[in-house]
């Protein structure tokens, strides 16, 4: 599964030793530089946890302070989760929900709008799909089950869903987006 | 908004972060520095590292650094010790330039390095969790950050192995860190500080993740290896047994706060006040409240304990100096007050600061309230004395940490293992009083 691993520094650093770091995790990865001090990386779903490790010998190596963001697109919610992130979480690799959680502790539900836009256009019969997928555990027999309809409906649905949205609930970090958003956002 | 507009009220501005009003701030430092304008002289008397009043505060107006001031000399072990949350590491990462400092200088070497990149500083970190790339073997993860110097293949090579002798590590180049036991990890983060030839070395927490018995191990190679590279080291840890054992000197910080700097054997004997008497020093020290008179201290239980005669000409010496610093800041109060008639805050301030005076003035000749201070080692036991009660005995081996219900304490001593001690048992005890501390309540200075 894809992954986008956003990242911004305290300052500009060395893009070689940065590539070559990456390149010691010994999974594949595309980097793309926005500017010295952020870019981000598409990569599989387990990166993140390399990236976790490396954040501390780069911090020594690099002497930035840099902030990993994972999500599953990268547009304007993650842009502000990352911004976010820098502040709240400095020098860490941590999940898009990380971050939206920490903001509604705080009582800032700034984000929701940015997190309900991402599902304003999916039509209702694929949010009841993904809605009932998530009650049901993740669990596809028992949610096509629930909804009344064939498991290969279901899974035609689900398919629409994550082509729709770019999220693929299957993912728990994905769901849990999804869940965040049926909680706090679906009703704005 | 540049220096050149002029501000219209009413009309639409793009709002500034914060973050672009420091780095413009930056800008113009460097600008004034460059044509030589209000820049301040460098101060005469610095150190190898010098902070001079440095604070720190937070975006959310949070301080955690208050008024730093500390010269290290070159080749020192410094140690910041206190309690979580007490700034010791918000002030190695300004060291470090991880952290930008809200106020204050600081020099390393004799440069201004307020402004200077953590890149450009000569600085190594080591910290609690190792940072070690886990995927690249020991000799890559020593060698990475020579490589982004661009350094010569040969001189790091070089580097690497003069560094892995000295640290042990040699047959360990050519595994990874899942390969290493904790201590050997350790040393391969040393190993990454040491290569670099760094001026000084910063160590934030590094044992932490260590076991007790690795800890003890590792300080003193800590210690040994230090000493052999000549490297000036700032060592951060809320453990005061690290302090203790591995400092020159020991910065005791408390709420961001420094309470007293000094070398260990100055800070216990000498504690500046009830914070430091009680964070420095294993067991605690036991306080009990009391009332002195002329010399004489009758504590809680009523027991009366007759002090060295240096107690009473030390207590007058105290009281008199904090009256003075009372008149002092009273004098400034009152001058502000002079031109704030209806402030109610400032003539709350003034009248607990007169009750204050009053108070400390008291102090001075008359029967006020103090706090007694005894370490554990200087209770004995005593054929005459406190007769008491076993309620814990903590057997070490060698000596016990004995319990007792005293004057509403928990009573800490360290008694000899001379023969066996149970809850229970009598006791008597006695206080070594040459040893005692005396602390002014309100303040929790120490008196001597």
């Amino acid at each position: 599964m894809t992954k986008y691993y956003l990242y911004e520094t305290s300052g500009s650093f060395d893009e070689k030793a940065f590539r070559s770091a990456l390149s010691s995790l010994g999974s594949p990865y595309d980097l793309t530089v926005l500017s010295p001090t952020k870019g981000f990386i598409i990569a599989d779903e387990n990166f993140l946890m390399g990236l976790g490790n490396l954040v501390l010998p780069l911090h020594d190596d690099l002497r930035v302070v840099i902030t990993f963001l994972c999500a599953h697109a990268n547009g304007p919610l993650e842009e502000k989760a990352l911004k976010q992130a820098v502040a709240y979480f400095p020098n860490q690799a941590l999940y898009l929900t990380d971050v939206l959680m920490k903001e509604f502790s705080f009582g800032d539900y700034s984000s929701l709008p940015l997190l309900s836009a991402e599902f304003k256009d999916v039509p209702h019969e694929l949010l009841l799909t993904a809605g009932t997928f998530l009650r049901c555990g993740l669990n596809a027999s028992l949610a096509a089950e629930n909804l009344i309809i064939h498991r290969n409906t279901f899974n035609y649905r689900l398919a629409r869903f994550i082509e729709k949205t770019g999220l693929d609930i299957r993912d728990y970090h994905n769901a849990l987006l999804l869940e965040i958003y049926f909680q706090l956002g679906s009703h704005r | 908004m540049s220096e050149d507009e002029e501000f219209k009220p009413g009309e639409s501005q793009r709002i500034v972060s914060k973050k672009e009003i420091k780095e413009r701030e930056k800008e113009l430092r460097e600008e004034k520095q460059k044509e030589g304008v209000g820049v301040k002289e460098k101060p005469k008397d610095l150190s190898y590292v010098s902070l001079r009043h440095i604070d720190k505060v937070y975006d959310n107006n949070v301080q955690a650094v208050y008024d730093f001031t500390l010269d290290i000399k070159q080749h020192e072990f410094i140690v910041f010790v206190g309690p979580s949350g007490c700034g010791k590491s918000t002030t190695l990462r300004m060291i470090a330039g991880l952290e930008d400092i809200s106020n204050g200088e600081l020099y390393i070497d004799g440069e201004y390095a307020n402004d200077l990149t953590p890149k450009d500083r000569d600085i190594a970190m080591v910290f609690q969790s190792y940072a070690l790339y886990p995927h690249m073997t020991v000799y890559d993860n020593m060698a990475f950050g020579l490589k982004i110097r661009h350094l010569p293949k040969e001189e790091i090579d070089r580097r690497v192995h003069d560094a892995a002798k000295i640290l042990q590590i040699e047959e360990f180049l050519d595994r990874k860190p899942k390969a290493l036991s904790g201590g050997q990890r350790q040393r391969v983060a040393l190993g990454r500080a040491i290569v670099r030839n760094a001026k000084v070395f910063l160590m934030d927490e590094p044992l932490s993740n260590l076991d007790a018995k690795l800890r003890v191990q590792m300080r003193s190679e800590i210690i040994k290896l230090t000493k052999t590279i000549g490297a000036t080291t700032i060592y951060v840890t809320h453990d005061q047994t690290e302090a203790m054992t591995m400092a020159s000197r020991i910065v005791v910080m408390k709420l961001g706060y420094i309470q007293q700097i000094g070398s260990p054997i100055e800070i216990y004997n000498h504690p500046a006040n009830m914070f430091v008497a009680g964070f420095i020093g294993s067991p605690a020290m036991n306080f009990i409240k009391g009332i002195y008179d002329k010399g004489v201290v009758t504590l809680s239980s009523e027991d009366k304990i007759t002090l060295p005669p240096e107690f009473k000409a030390a207590n007058e010496a105290f009281y008199k100096a904090q009256v003075e610093e009372d008149d002092k800041k009273l004098a400034e109060l009152k001058d502000k007050a002079a031109g704030l008639p209806n402030d109610e805050k400032l003539a709350a301030k003034i009248k607990e600061l007169e009750d204050r005076r009053a108070l400390d003035a008291s102090g001075i000749d008359k029967p006020h309230e103090v706090i007694f201070g005894i370490r554990p080692e200087d209770i004995t036991e005593q054929e005459k004395g406190f007769a008491l009660k076993v309620a814990v005995a903590e057997l070490l081996g060698h000596e016990y940490y004995v319990h007792t219900d005293y004057a509403g304490i928990d009573l800490i001593s360290k008694i000899p293992l001379s023969h066996e001690i149970k809850i229970g048992d009598p006791i008597t005890i006695g206080f070594n009083v040459k040893k005692a501390h005396l602390f002014d309540p309100t303040s929790e200075k120490c008196i001597l």
